[in-house]
């Protein structure tokens, strides 16, 4: 028990800094406290710095604008992309099937990149909380979602078989878009800033993607029309964009706070 | 106007001076009030009093008995000494004619 407590400790303290991590440590070494008491101390602390992080505005904006809004929003559009590439039967020809998912691919990792860039970026400290649950959110939700489906789908089948195989076998093609959050979780978190040029090249290429995904989901939502013998009517484009755009904010943010500081470093300069 | 713990801190690291650090002002704390200091109230409290210009902290030397590693030393600057004394005082003025031992 005693050892447990200890490598909870260790576990715990390295959410604190290092500087105060090495102190505490040290003071507990120093007053011989028992395993129990070292782990009451470090929770304590690491709840009460926590804690402390949500009195700003920024963790609160990373859960709600990026794990409530563009998650969601990322999950149902990787959700399209999952049903698709798992099927690959949109019932288009071969090559339209391609450039929607091609396009759909770079669009979602890009998309999440930039999600997770923000989300480390705003939560700091908070991100492994904010980070798992946005990682929760586009990831998994897809599959709970597919998990509800097959279900109802394969009443016949024994309810494991549908469990590995939605589980195991269609994570895999989001599986990137999970790895690019994480990716730009830790390029923010290491608090830089992106350099004007490359927010113009992401936006202009977030820009072009959204474009040509509300174009090609148009192929795909069209075939159910088809089906239906113009009974059923696709959704306009200004609706396919909405959700594709609102996704985007991230990329919109960047490029606005880029462009803010050049502007400012540019007017300093001319001074 | 300071609080009852941080008056607390302030007065264990003044009596303290220059061996004033994280373990040795928790234990004065503890012995002068009888009740159990948490490392998360004292280190959560020193960066408030830092932050508030009260106290100064820097990182020590090493000591085998702390399996090497750092201290948090603590200083008060003339600000808490200031902030220390105003409360002092206003529990001193407030208190007289009071005598809690009798009742």
């Amino acid at each position: 028990m005693t050892h447990f407590c200890w490598w909870f400790v260790d576990i715990l303290s390295r959410m604190l800094k290092p500087d105060e991590r090495n102190a505490v440590r040290g003071d507990l070494a120093e007053s011989g406290a028992t395993g129990g008491q070292a782990l009451r101390d470090v929770m304590g602390l690491v709840v009460r710095r926590q804690a402390a992080l949500w009195k700003d505005w920024q963790p609160w904006l990373a859960l709600a604008g990026l794990v409530g809004v563009a998650g969601v929003l990322l999950s149902e559009i990787a959700l399209q992309f999952d049903l698709a590439i798992v099927h690959f039967g949109t019932e288009l020809s071969v090559g339209r099937d391609t450039v929607y998912l091609v396009c759909l691919f770079l669009a979602l990792f890009s998309w999440s990149w930039a999600g997770g860039f923000l989300l480390g970026f705003f939560s700091g400290g908070a991100t492994w909380l904010t980070g798992t649950l946005f990682c929760l959110v586009i990831h998994s939700w897809p599959q709970m979602v597919l998990l509800r489906l097959g279900r109802r789908a394969s009443l016949g089948t024994e309810l494991w078989e549908v469990v590995l195989n939605l589980l195991f076998m269609m994570s895999i093609p989001t599986l990137p878009f999970l790895l690019a959050a994480i990716w730009g979780m830790n390029r923010g978190l290491q608090n830089c800033t992106i350099p004007f040029r490359q927010a113009i090249l992401l936006a202009a290429a977030v820009a072009i993607l959204t474009f040509l995904v509300t174009w090609t989901t148009g192929w795909d939502k069209s075939v159910p029309h088809v089906w239906n013998d113009g009974a059923w009517h696709p959704m306009p484009w200004p609706g396919r964009l909405l959700p594709l755009a609102t996704v985007s904010w991230p990329v919109a943010y960047m490029l606005a706070t880029s462009s803010w500081r050049r502007w400012h470093e540019s007017k300093g300069e001319e001074r | 106007m300071l609080g009852e713990f941080e008056y607390l801190l302030l007065t264990a690291a003044a009596r303290l001076g220059d061996d004033a650090y994280g373990a040795a002002i928790r234990e004065e704390i503890e012995e002068a009030t009888g009740r159990r200091c948490s490392i998360g109230a004292l280190y959560t409290t020193l960066d408030r009093l830092e932050k508030k210009g009260l106290l100064k902290t820097w990182m020590g030397e090493a000591t085998p008995q702390r399996g090497g590693r750092a201290k948090r030393m603590v200083s008060v600057t003339t600000k808490g000494v200031q902030a220390s004394t105003a409360f002092y005082n206003a529990v001193t003025r407030v208190s007289r004619g009071v005598s809690w031992e009798a009742s």
